[in-house]
């Protein structure tokens, strides 16, 4: 498309400027409430000790964080949406959360277990950087799991969801089973982690997720054309003489990529990869390119604007990011349940 | 020592395992039956979530008395169940439709109880473990509270087994024989549900017995048979207790949760069953 219309463009300028606003109010918010100005002059370091440490060390990171983690769901349900050709594909809905986040809890089971020369990789911030590939291991195992079972190259949407619905309750089974086997001490961290939480995430999960968000952009933006191809018929696809077996594998990895790397930072928030690709659609009909964008900065709006209303709600208490999302995410797949024929 | 072992742990734990395997496999032939669909059980449709999520609603936010907990889980059930097949309905029921409708509503009442198990602090450790599914350290007293929501139904189901194969026919053929098919179709799933709440306050919410055991009995009885949900009852009851079994075997520092056991069992075969029997699912 040569010409930008009125619609994208309009989201492409509104967006980001919606985005800085709530990514503020989320600066200002809090326990303590601080004002713009406390956090203008935090920010660039004139500030008070203590509006410091808040906006530096823990509201920023968590903000940043949290519109990352949002990219990630969006554009990977965005991706498995387009791929399956289901309105209802969610990277939670078919398994690959669940795949990642089992992954990640062996993980850190086994750092727990291990004696304590041969955990020293599996520890602290160096047991953090190894989660993202014991995440993204797990997740493209849960992923060519699904994708196998719901018979490959003869994958239809429901298949594929049905398979993957089973998939997540069996995965899910078996870490809540880890969990609780791997002893009580630990349950409330876990329990908020699998819950889908941000509480106390600071630079250093930045840093961590950063490479995998490049990354997964630069996929994102490589698979736009076999993406635009797969939405077609089989046949149509077929006729244009395209190796169709490699490409949504292609396209699988990627979105599992995305999905898997957010997990293991957040944990399983579930719906946002489900929600923010039917408003990017209905946003801007037609263009491709367009709506993989305003899909990555929807789920970056969502889920910041979650996270605050989760830490500012019910104030002594946090709700977890991802009851939010599930929250507002279940009306949402219930209604687009109700229209599928 | 070796007679309360036997008498006080072993004895009345076996019992409860017999007890929920039957309740939940007979309750998942039971709504597969009725709704004439092969993934209708318990798990799937939300029911076991609904269940869990007003008994845990109410021990964290209103501490009422253990004794409540069946009813509250019927309670839940029933809401989450019906909500579950309202919404799946749309010129009848389809098996994916009733599924996907069923993991959103369970996605809700996981996210209302993550949400209450974040609250609860203290508590939190003790209401994983349940909800993580399972009968250790369960005793008489537990077997007690729960028996009767479980026991009568049993026998009931299989006493009225002659209405629940009408049933299984269409419903111009079960009115023509005379029997008001949607008042027994609701007297069956009120029944289903009783048996997989009584099952789910004493055990957790224990998956995929409810979905795989009647795909099982299948194979062994036609379903118009008059001893196909008993045959469920047994079959599950023995499939549970054989799970526990395999769960408390010294293999692991503390017990293997019972939940992960019927996965590790279930999940394989179902996702087998489904590519083998994609038809009838799609």
């Amino acid at each position: 498309m040569n010409r930008i219309g009125i619609a994208p463009l309009a989201c492409w300028i509104l967006l980001p400027l919606v985005i800085g606003l709530s990514l503020l109010l989320s600066l200002c918010l809090g326990a303590a409430s601080l004002s713009p100005e406390q956090v203008f002059a935090a920010l660039t370091g004139t500030g008070s000790e203590h509006g410091q440490r808040v906006v530096w060390d823990l509201r920023l990171p968590r903000a940043l964080l949290a519109a990352v983690v949002g990219l990630h769901f969006a554009l990977s349900g965005f991706i498995l949406q387009a791929l399956s050709r289901n309105p209802l594909a969610d990277p939670g809905i078919l398994g690959i959360s669940a795949g990642a986040s089992l992954a990640a809890v062996l993980l850190v089971v086994a750092g727990a277990m291990l004696p304590a020369g041969a955990s020293l990789y599996l520890q602290g911030e160096q047991l953090l950087a190894w989660l993202p590939l014991g995440a993204l291991a797990g997740g493209v195992l849960a992923a060519a799991g699904v994708y196998r079972l719901s018979g490959a190259g003869r994958l239809t949407p429901l298949r594929l969801i049905l398979t993957g619905v089973v998939c997540a309750a069996v995965l899910n089974a078996l870490m809540t089973g880890g969990l609780a086997l791997w002893g009580q001490a630990h349950t409330e961290t876990l329990v908020a982690w699998l819950a889908g939480s941000l509480h106390g995430r600071e630079w250093h999960y930045i840093w961590v997720i950063l490479p995998w968000t490049l990354l997964g952009l630069t996929g994102a933006a490589l698979i736009v054309k076999p993406l635009g191809v797969l939405r077609l018929n089989d046949e149509q696809v077929l006729s244009l003489g395209v190796n169709l077996g490699r490409w949504r594998l292609l396209v699988l990895l990627v979105a599992t990529l995305l999905a898997a790397s957010a997990v293991a930072v957040a944990g399983p928030i579930g719906f946002v990869g489900l929600v923010v690709p039917h408003m990017a659609r209905w946003l801007v009909p037609g263009a491709l390119l367009h709506q993989l964008g305003i899909s990555a900065l929807l789920g970056a709006l969502l889920v910041l604007v979650a996270d605050l209303a989760g830490r500012t709600l019910v104030v002594p208490f946090e709700l977890p990011v991802g009851v939010l999302c599930a929250l507002i995410g279940v009306p949402a797949f219930l209604y687009l349940l109700k229209q599928q024929p | 020592m070796q007679g309360i072992l036997f008498w006080e742990l072993r004895l009345p734990r076996t019992l409860l395992a017999l007890l929920v395997g039957a309740a939940l496999a007979t309750a998942g032939g039971i709504m597969q039956g009725v709704t004439r669909n092969p993934l209708a059980a318990p798990d799937l449709t939300g029911v076991v979530a609904g269940a869990a999520c007003l008994v845990v609603i109410l021990s964290t936010l209103a501490s009422v008395d253990a004794a409540w907990f069946p009813l509250a889980g019927i309670a839940g059930g029933a809401l989450a169940g019906g909500l579950t097949f309202v919404l799946a309905w749309k010129n009848g029921l389809m098996p994916v439709r009733v599924v996907l409708a069923g993991v959103a509503i369970s996605a809700v009442c996981v996210a209302v109880m993550t949400g209450l198990l974040v609250f609860s602090g203290a508590e939190a450790g003790e209401l994983f473990f349940w909800l993580a599914g399972g009968i250790s350290g369960r005793g008489w007293e537990q077997l007690e509270q729960v028996i009767i929501w479980i026991a009568p139904p049993l026998l009931l189901v299989v006493a009225l087994a002659r209405r629940f194969r009408v049933l299984l026919l269409d419903d111009a053929m079960g009115r023509s024989l005379g029997v008001s098919v949607s008042r027994w179709r609701l007297v069956f799933m009120l029944l289903a549900v009783g048996m997989t709440a009584g099952a789910v306050t004493v055990a957790g919410p224990v998956g995929f017995i409810g979905l795989v055991v009647p795909h099982i009995t299948r194979q062994l009885l036609s379903e118009q048979s008059l001893g196909w949900l008993p045959l469920n009852a047994v079959l599950g009851a023995l499939l549970l207790l054989s799970a526990d079994v395999l769960a408390r075997l010294p293999v692991a520092v503390q017990e293997i949760p019972l939940g992960v056991v019927t996965a590790l069992l279930g999940g394989p075969w179902l996702i087998l069953l489904m590519r083998k029997d994609f038809g009838r699912v799609g």
